[in-house]
């Protein structure tokens, strides 16, 4: 069994309730897009933060300071078409930012019907494109919306920074300047942004791409994908080799699992070797 | 995990242990401590709250992998993985440096506190069945949890193995399937574990199962039968786990040896389409849901048990002998 039930991990909130919030806002009468502004976002204002974070953003949208204890601001558009929000989130923990998405994605993205990752890169942004941050989108659907959410997280010490932007995929000329402008116009303190380079690549690397999940080989991460269920008309053990895991999807098995622990600290001294324990809800060779 | 690299380097270093939390946190789900639990619960703890005293506040849970050495210092702890293996590589290798460079002191390890490390294991005379579940078919967009696969293991008793024998003695004469198999399988068993654990089912929650068995063959000791059942389970709003819902039917061909009432042989494949009650997965969602089962007599299946018999006490008498409320 995976952790809890509990949607929300140390930040994980403020993206949930983000997402939340906005989803909860999103019109399903198909309204939505006749209440969309025709004029051009180019009117904007700037928000700064007590931290000395600045961004613009459009001076006809509303903003929400401080709606909850990780969210600085939230902006959002009057027609609750985008939603715009700054968070700073505790990293005491020091957990890397793949680490933080992985959190984000499975307490709350996978459970979102049509959950994809578009996009996952590590960029400069800022007004002086000086600030280093790790880049995602991801796609998802609500109530049949097809919806996207571009979000930038900014290690800063024991801070993340992280910036979103959540809207409705619609075929809209200009539907994301909102968040372009928003990145564009970011700016921080020098030793905010010091931090963060430390904790980031120097330069955008290509090479070290994250593997996004649907580019990982299906024989070192992902199980088999079976797309179709085993026809009707063949026998039960070709029915049952159709779905019993293959060898390559249960490498992790020749390990020489031992499940006694303390047998396990008497084998460690004997070989002086360190123990490795892998513990689940559950038992890992069972049910987890 | 199941990248080769790193299979080879967990295999070729340390000195590897499945925890089960029934062992090492057993508290966690109203078990007792014992000396294993003890010694590891104390050490994982201050690693986790040296990690995130927020996160252990707000989980309290010892989920995760750790690398330690027998004097219980520990060296690493991570409770999610990147889904790259040359990051856990280099996390394990930075553990096990830091392990050579201070090698641990020598503590005996008491032989009644092996005693107590020992995994729970069923009776010599208990026959052991994998479980394995897909979602099958499966969509191009679909999430790493929906991709994944729900293991299980299922128990079947001697005296269970016993009754299907003496009630089913007539060649190709269809009899109805001894009432704790069948309650199991439907509460306990034929779950949708993709991805996490799918919640069991009470006794009032199954609104049917019925399933039979036919002697087909007999051959000396042993015999074989044709088995088949459908079954139905469902919650509301309001039971404890929410909405949810899971039908379906399976069929399969199981071989036992009379004389000693184990099953050698046990195959089956079912489909049914289940919702809700799976953290993992979406909750309105209909997923179209596969099950395989086959015997298994190897060292993992004797000593792992079945989820919902290991993880508490609390299922254990439930899953021994379950109930149906729609048999009263």
């Amino acid at each position: 069994m995976k952790l809890g039930k509990k949607a929300i991990v140390l930040g994980c909130a403020v993206t949930a309730g983000l997402a939340a919030a906005f989803l909860l806002g999103l019109k399903d009468d198909g309204s939505a897009a006749s209440n969309r502004p025709n004029s051009p976002i180019t009117v904007t204002d700037a928000y700064i933060d007590a931290s000395g974070v600045q961004f613009d953003y459009p001076r006809a949208w509303k903003v929400t300071k401080h709606p909850d204890k990780d969210t600085l601001v939230k902006v959002s558009g009057g027609d609750g078409l985008g939603e715009l929000s700054l968070s700073q989130l505790d990293n005491g923990a020091h957990l890397q930012l793949t680490e933080w998405l992985k959190l984000i994605d499975y307490h709350f993205f996978s459970k979102l019907a049509d959950f994809k990752e578009v996009e996952r890169k590590y960029v400069f942004i800022g007004r002086n494109k000086n600030i280093p941050a790790l880049s995602r989108q991801v796609r998802f659907s609500f109530q049949g919306f097809p919806v996207r959410q571009d979000m930038v997280l900014i290690p800063a010490g024991g801070t993340i920074y992280t910036m979103s932007y959540i809207e409705p995929i619609m075929a809209i000329p200009d539907g994301m300047k909102p968040w372009s402008q928003a990145l564009a116009s970011l700016n921080m303190p020098d030793q905010l942004i010091a931090e963060a380079k430390k904790e980031l690549p120097d330069k955008p690397d290509s090479q070290g791409k994250i593997i996004l999940a649907e580019d990982v080989k299906c024989d070192t991460v992902c199980p088999l994908v079976v797309t179709q269920r085993p026809g009707a008309s063949l026998a039960l053990e070709q029915k049952i080799a159709a779905i019993v895991p293959r060898p390559e999807e249960e490498r992790w098995l020749q390990i020489p699992w031992e499940p006694n622990l303390m047998l396990a600290r008497a084998q460690a001294q004997e070989k002086n070797k360190p123990i490795f324990v892998w513990i689940m809800d559950g038992n890992v060779l069972g049910a987890t | 995990m199941n990248d080769p690299k790193v299979v080879s380097y967990i295999t070729r270093e340390f000195v590897p242990v499945n925890g089960a939390v029934e062992m090492l946190q057993p508290d966690r789900y109203g078990g007792g401590e014992t000396a294993a639990s003890r010694w590891f619960g104390e050490r994982a703890k201050k690693a986790i709250q040296s990690y995130s005293k927020q996160f252990w506040d707000e989980h309290k849970t010892l989920q995760g992998f750790y690398v330690l050495g027998a004097d219980g210092n520990v060296l690493m702890y991570k409770v999610g993985l990147s889904y790259r293996p040359d990051d856990f590589l280099d996390d394990l290798r930075k553990a096990k440096t830091a392990f050579v460079s201070k090698p641990p002191k020598v503590v005996p390890v008491a032989p009644q506190d092996i005693a107590s490390g020992a995994p729970m294991q069923p009776d010599q005379s208990t026959s052991v069945i994998r479980v394995f579940s897909r979602i099958v078919p499966i969509g191009q967009n679909s999430t790493i949890s929906e991709r994944s696969i729900g293991r299980d293991h299922m128990w079947i008793f001697a005296n269970e193995v016993k009754e299907i024998v003496s009630s089913a003695i007539e060649l190709n004469v269809q009899r109805e399937m001894p009432r704790t198999i069948s309650a199991r399988l439907v509460r306990f068993q034929l779950l949708n574990h993709v991805g996490n654990i799918m919640q069991t089912w009470d006794e009032n929650q199954v609104k049917s199962a019925d399933f039979k068995v036919t002697l087909i063959k007999k051959a000396g000791n042993f015999s074989t039968y044709n088995f088949e059942g459908t079954y139905e389970s469902s919650s509301d709003a309001f039971a404890e786990h929410g909405a949810g819902s899971l039908k379906g039917t399976i069929s399969g061909v199981m071989d036992i040896d009379t004389i000693s009432a184990k099953i050698t042989r046990f195959r089956a494949y079912g489909e049914a389409e289940s919702q809700g009650r799976n953290d993992s997965l979406a909750r309105d969602r209909k997923y179209p849901v596969v099950f395989a089962m086959v015997e298994a007599s190897d060292r993992i299946a004797r000593s792992t048990p079945p989820f919902w018999y290991g993880v508490s006490p609390v299922f254990r008498p439930s899953y021994i002998e379950p109930k149906l409320a729609c048999w009263n």
